[in-house]
């Protein structure tokens, strides 16, 4: 493998630098996004790294499990950030953390304990890497799904309260809705699923490949990675839907927006 | 048209055990067997069948009476402490100038927002029945109705019969889009939805604001058919006294949240 020095990376930084100054004349406001955006890439990758190479040197499963939460809680973090329309109070965070535990833990213990087999399961230069893409995708699909419920709730509260007029219950009012929203929290990881290898080849698979590992073994793993990938995602949207739809309604199936925050 | 003449019973506020009533089954939902009659195709004059209830039974018994449906105390932001009756196959109109809070008394009566007091259908309090049911018996018809697929006749779960008829359209209206629906024909329409949901208490917000004079009467008639058939109650907001001269037995006059006064029609 070639390693690479400071000096190759501030080459590749010079295109971003150029593209910054590009920009100044069509959006001032961009320049500044995107050179504060590099500089956090340089800086959270490179604490990372660190904080990874400590850890392969003492892999206990306290530290992997600090680790893991400490990501939980970004992700959890970046779910709520991104929501138009969160759920106010301690809700607009937890939905998406509790969502985010239950499906990417679950299905990366699964893919340690029974797929990898590793001896012990938890070692970080698995579980880690593992965990992350898992909880990125998740994050993903759980942070769309959200954004568009509520605002979907929002934007058709008389519809659905037009439904409950006539006695329909909370989930049938909602039910074209959830539909849409479960669907735009997938398509990333289908439309992935659906061109990987033809039109892209995905990051990790190319990682190992840059790494020099043999083309079908990598092949194999980001495979594996896919597939768990649509089941965590999947599975953290479902999740957060119906966590988020029974919050939209109170006990006695009244549509709350008022339980949202602008 | 003959004014409603089953307002007599509107006074003791006994609370009967759940399930008492004939036409209240054990669980609180209302027992559908007349619906299979109300829908099918029959002569006209039996589109709405006298339905056997509770206070046609007692008056024959001369057991006490329950109040249809009352109202004790309700408020919410814009409400304040509102009480009031109606009895079985009663019509009073409410009214008040805009923004007095008779939208918000209706959707608190529905039960769509968070609202403080009690209010009870045959006795019984709101909190015995499952959301759904009470707010498919204690039915709100909202001054602009919502559509949400292409066809009318998606909005149907069942099968409208003569309400159509009676409100001016044939059976074709079923299949007509939604999108090119005028203004006044949404609402005739959001009404016959409203009734094939077999409602006890109707809480209709100016049903009949966009009718020319012709369909306000077909609404009038229909309204007042289904209430003497069904032993329904009818909380109607309008303003035209013509039409609360025609159809109420009482008016509930509704000014800053405030129930003002009951005149006599």
């Amino acid at each position: 493998m070639i390693h690479l020095s400071v000096a190759d990376l501030s080459l590749a930084a010079l295109l971003v630098l150029a593209l910054a100054l590009t920009s100044l004349r069509v959006y001032p406001g961009m320049a500044r996004q995107l050179l504060v955006a590099a500089l956090r890439t340089a800086i959270q990758l490179t604490l990372i790294g660190l904080v990874l190479k400590a850890l392969f040197a003492n892999a206990s499963l306290l530290w992997v499990s600090l680790l893991s939460l400490a990501m939980l809680a970004v992700a959890g973090h970046e779910v709520m950030a991104r929501q138009h329309r969160r759920f106010a109070g301690s809700w607009g965070y937890a939905i998406g953390v509790v969502s985010m535990f239950v499906s990417s833990f679950t299905v990366a213990v699964f893919a340690l304990v029974v797929v990898v087999g590793n001896q012990p399961w938890y070692q970080p230069q698995y579980a880690i890497p593992l965990l992350g893409m898992l909880l990125g995708n998740t994050m993903n699909g759980i942070a769309l799904a959200l954004d568009r419920l509520t605002q979907s709730a929002w934007e058709q509260r008389e519809v659905i309260e037009a439904r409950l007029m006539l006695g329909y219950s909370a989930t049938e009012s909602v039910s074209d809705i959830r539909q849409q929203v479960f669907r735009s929290g997938l398509i990333p990881i289908v439309n992935a699923m659906a061109a990987a290898g033809v039109v892209s080849l995905p990051g990790m698979m190319t990682g190992q490949i840059l790494a020099g590992a043999e083309p079908v073994e990598a092949v194999k793993y980001q495979i594996l990675i896919m597939f768990l990938i649509a089941g965590g995602a999947g599975f953290g949207t479902l999740a957060a839907v119906q966590l988020a739809v029974r919050r939209l309604f109170d006990e006695r199936q009244r549509l709350r927006l008022d339980r949202l925050r602008k | 048209m003959s004014r409603s003449t089953r307002s007599g019973v509107t006074s003791c506020n006994t609370h009967a055990p759940a399930g008492q009533g004939i036409a209240v089954r054990k669980d609180g939902r209302y027992d559908g067997r007349f619906g299979a009659r109300f829908f099918s195709s029959s002569p006209a004059s039996a589109v709405f069948p006298r339905v056997f209830t509770r206070q046609s039974f007692h008056s024959t018994k001369g057991r006490q009476r329950v109040t249809f449906f009352e109202v004790r105390h309700l408020s919410r932001p814009g409400l304040k402490a509102i009480s009031f009756s109606l009895a079985a196959g009663e019509l009073v109109c409410l009214s008040g100038p805009s923004g007095a809070g008779k939208t918000l008394l209706l959707r608190a009566l529905a039960d769509l927002d968070l609202n403080q007091g009690e209010v009870l259908l045959e006795g019984r309090p709101r909190e015995q029945y499952p959301p759904t049911e009470w707010r498919r018996l204690v039915a709100y018809l909202p001054a602009e109705s919502r559509w949400w697929s292409a066809t009318v006749g998606e909005h149907f779960d069942s099968r409208p019969g003569e309400l159509l008829q009676r409100l001016g359209f044939s059976s074709a209206v079923l299949d007509w889009r939604v999108d090119r629906l005028s203004s006044g024909e949404k609402q005739r329409l959001a009404l016959a939805r409203l009734l094939t949901r077999e409602p006890r208490v109707l809480l209709l917000d100016e049903p009949s604001a966009n009718l020319d004079a012709a369909n306000a009467r077909r609404v009038e008639e229909l309204v007042v058919d289904y209430l003497q058939g069904r032993d329904a109650a009818c909380l109607w907001v309008t303003h035209a006294s013509d039409q609360i001269e025609r159809l109420a037995s009482r008016v509930l006059y509704l000014a800053d949240g405030r129930l003002r006064q009951e005149l006599a029609a």
